[in-house]
């Protein structure tokens, strides 16, 4: 199957910071999630891929084209969401829409107003007087509604409260459904986007840290709650982030089909529990070691 | 292309508007014949004006998440500027054909558009590839203190010439083929500017920050 979007040892270089050697593959009828700490670069990353700015190297292909050559077509088949609004701050939104109409090929006013009128955003409102939440879900309905094959949502549940947030997931999971389009967000993981995301790629200070398949990934990485002397000494040495609780300890395991014939017997016996580790946890530890 | 020149025009035309009164005014009614003098110096702080005006109310971010490539908004502005300095000419040309009949009067003053028409056509560029480079906040405070600069000159000018110093009338004498010279440098300027300005705005981001 041939990717959406193949991006290969991107580097972006600022004064103050760098983007190095990031490389990206989305497939078609996935969702796949870029996370990181605040200032990690993911924002660098998706306007990279979004061709908002140019990259000092690498390349970012979509639908096998490139930006240099296709700027127009591939930029008509992205639903680009990013997480600062662009948009006219002074003029009505339903302008903006009329304006960036003008430019798409394939707009769709009327799934454009349907969904202004899920937000409960009214069309003649001006931009700056939207609340934040508001501004976001704006973004996503334009991002929308000229029917793309690739959504780049930069940040899109910040701000959103829980039902538009189960909303977004909702659209996100429909929006790939049928196999043929795919989607790329970057969040931070608490905001919940880790639930669709079937993909994930971790940054951290501008480098790629983990980029795996999320049930890949999380059958590899578990928690192990254990009494005191459950577990030998080469056993614990495997665990990070070791911590202790009222019942004994719980420490984090990157590599459990290893390490399940070992921890069988004490599993059998009661003296272990495993947990599933949540992205969350492994972006900290990776980010933050421990 | 249209779309982004439509957006931009009723900034280009509200001040063409605030120029074009009196200009008509002056035209048709014949009231003090040197106002076309003051007119004409005072066109590139209109024009300069309108750039600004716009850019400040344009989002560059926005336009590049819209399928329309750099090369062509570049165009569009650039090409817009450049209408905006054609209608400018021809309008007071007109209207000093109106005035004067094809006399030495005429001749002068008509110099003195042409000159002042070829230095507008290039600074009206350079404002854009200023724009792109530094972005529109920053370029502003230099963009005032031309049109400062320049409106104090005039003013200055116009205390020389109640002293009975004609300076429009003294480009009488300027050959014809040094102002198709200038005319010439100035288009050849304005396509060297327009040459350099997708390599300016690729490389900086500036401008994509919204005012």
């Amino acid at each position: 199957m041939e990717p959406i979007l193949e991006a290969h040892d991107l580097n972006k270089r600022y004064p103050e910071f760098s983007l190095t050697n990031v490389s990206l593959e989305t497939l078609p009828g996935t969702i796949t999630g870029i996370f990181g700490p605040n200032g990690a670069g993911k924002t660098t990353l998706v306007k990279l891929l979004a061709g908002q700015i140019p990259a000092d190297s690498g390349t970012v292909r979509l639908f096998g084209l490139d930006y240099q050559d296709n700027e127009k077509e591939i930029k008509d088949r992205i639903g680009y969401a990013p997480q600062e609004h662009p948009y006219y701050p002074d003029q009505p939104v339903a302008y903006t829409a009329r304006y960036a109409a003008r430019f798409y090929s394939r707009w769709d006013g009327g799934l454009f107003h349907r969904l202004l009128e899920r937000f409960r955003i009214n069309p003649e409102k001006k931009f700056r007087f939207l609340s934040a939440g508001q501004k976001t879900l704006f973004s996503l309905a334009l991002a929308l509604s000229h029917q793309p094959d690739l959504l780049l949502l930069d940040e899109p549940a910040a701000g959103l409260d829980d039902a538009h947030r189960r909303f977004l997931f909702d659209t996100l999971r429909g929006f790939v459904a049928n196999g043929e389009k795919a989607a790329v967000v970057c969040s931070h993981v608490s905001e919940g986007l880790d639930e669709v995301a079937e993909r994930v790629l971790f940054i951290d200070n501008g480098a790629p840290l983990l980029a795996a398949e999320k049930e890949e990934l999380l059958a590899r990485w578990k928690w192990l709650h254990f009494r005191d002397n459950a577990l030998d000494a080469s056993l614990l040495a495997q665990l990070k982030s070791i911590s202790r609780h009222p019942f004994g300890s719980a420490g984090l395991c990157d590599d459990f089909p290893a390490l399940r014939e070992q921890l069988a017997g004490p599993m059998a016996a009661g003296d272990v529990k495993v947990e599933n580790a949540r992205l969350a946890d492994v972006l900290i530890h990776l980010s933050q070691g421990g | 292309m249209l779309t982004i020149i439509r957006r931009n025009l009723f900034f280009y035309l509200t001040h063409l508007a605030t120029f074009g009164l009196p200009l008509w005014n002056w035209a048709f009614n014949r009231g003090r014949r040197g106002l076309v003098v003051y007119l004409t110096l005072m066109a590139p702080v209109w024009l300069c004006s309108s750039v600004l005006w716009s850019e400040r109310s344009e989002s560059y971010s926005f336009l590049r998440m819209l399928p329309i490539r750099d090369s062509d908004v570049i165009k569009a502005k650039l090409r817009l500027g450049l209408a905006a300095v054609f209608i400018y000419w021809v309008l007071l040309s007109l209207s000093t054909l109106l005035v004067w009949g094809p006399s030495p009067a005429f001749f002068a003053r008509y110099s003195l558009i042409n000159l002042v028409g070829a230095a507008t056509l290039p600074l009206v560029a350079l404002c854009y590839v200023g724009i792109w480079r530094f972005g529109a906040r920053a370029m502003t405070a230099p963009i005032l203190v031309f049109m400062v600069v320049t409106i104090v000159s005039v003013m200055g000018f116009g205390v020389v010439r109640w002293r009975g110093v004609d300076f429009g009338y003294g480009l009488r004498a300027t050959p014809w083929l040094l102002q198709v010279l200038l005319a010439t440098a100035a288009i050849l300027l304005w396509l060297l500017l327009a040459r350099l300005a997708p390599k300016v705005k690729h490389n900086n981001d500036a401008h994509l920050r919204l005012p």
